[in-house]
């Protein structure tokens, strides 16, 4: 009997290589359990992220984007997450004019040590995702 | 066009929008714009996103030419989903830069056409916002004399 699957989104998340990777790394190591459901893209800095990598993720299935970088004053590159503070701003208000939820894309500051926060951070947006349902890019899958 | 047809098209326009020049050149001297004091960030996020929705709706014009060109402003804002009148005031700005050209006619309505291969025209709009300068000069004083942003009544 064919039984309907619950919604597993596809998250795609930017980290950054000095703060947010290593807090990913440090809940990988440290075993703290957070949802499969994301997919880490290291990156040297969040400042890094293009507007253009958020859009072909969305264009490519993802149901959700995560970015995340150092905390404000803690950049490795003095102002690159300020950088994408603002682009993130613009990203936000491009998804609202294109007609994509904009709670689908996310910036948040992890540092190195905040491995918890970072799971912390996974699930609530992965139960975010689940809330709004699957891309309407997203191709449908086959049961 | 469906539903998620037309976010696919919205989506790729938005994408080539954020690699156009003058869209990236806003996004990158926004935050510096911002701290110098010459402009607050409510009306920083009012400009470019007056940019944004220009560019994204040029976008999805040239795409349409591409893909069934030429075609009448009428026929674009029927694919598109803008307006007639800002079909009609973005066909003019591109015609004035050189993207888009006049071609023939449809129905007593002019048709227009893609002035090179679309691979051309993005490549030149990546260095060139030369498409601003020209749509600022058209509603700030009136690039036409006539039509105040409107390109010919019965275009």
């Amino acid at each position: 009997m064919a039984r309907e699957r619950e919604f597993e989104p596809l998250i795609v998340a930017f980290c950054c290589n000095w703060c947010s990777y290593a807090g990913a790394d440090l809940a990988g190591t440290s075993r703290i359990e957070y949802p499969t459901n994301v997919r880490i893209i290291r990156v040297m800095c969040s400042g890094r992220v293009d507007p253009v990598f958020v859009l072909e993720a969305f264009k490519m299935g993802a149901d959700g984007v995560l970015l995340t970088g150092c905390h404000p004053g803690d950049c490795h590159y003095i102002d690159g997450n300020l950088k994408a503070e603002m682009r993130a701003r613009y990203i936000r208000m491009c998804l609202e004019e294109i007609g994509l939820e904009p709670e689908r894309f996310r910036l948040e500051w992890v540092s190195a040590s905040e491995g918890v926060r970072f799971a912390q951070l996974v699930k609530e947006f992965t139960e975010t995702i689940k809330r709004l349902g699957p891309s309407p890019l997203r191709r449908r899958e086959r049961g | 066009m469906g539903e998620a047809d037309g976010l696919r098209k919205r989506l790729q326009a938005a994408i080539d929008a954020f690699k156009d020049e003058r869209i990236r050149w806003f996004v990158g001297k926004s935050r510096a714009l911002v701290d110098s004091g010459l402009i607050s960030l409510e009306k920083m996020d009012q400009l470019v996103r007056y940019l944004m929705r220009d560019e994204m709706e040029r976008h999805l014009i040239l795409r349409e030419l591409e893909a069934d060109g030429p075609l009448t402003a009428r026929e674009l804002s029927e694919r598109t989903g803008v307006e007639l009148e800002k079909v009609r005031e973005h066909l003019h700005v591109m015609c004035v830069v050189g993207e888009v050209v006049r071609q023939g006619e449809k129905g007593g309505e002019p048709a227009f056409a893609l002035a090179a291969p679309l691979r051309e025209i993005m490549e030149e709009r990546r260095i060139c916002p030369c498409e601003t300068v020209v749509a600022l000069l058209h509603r700030l004083i009136g690039l036409w004399e006539e039509g105040g942003g409107q390109v010919g009544k019965g275009a």
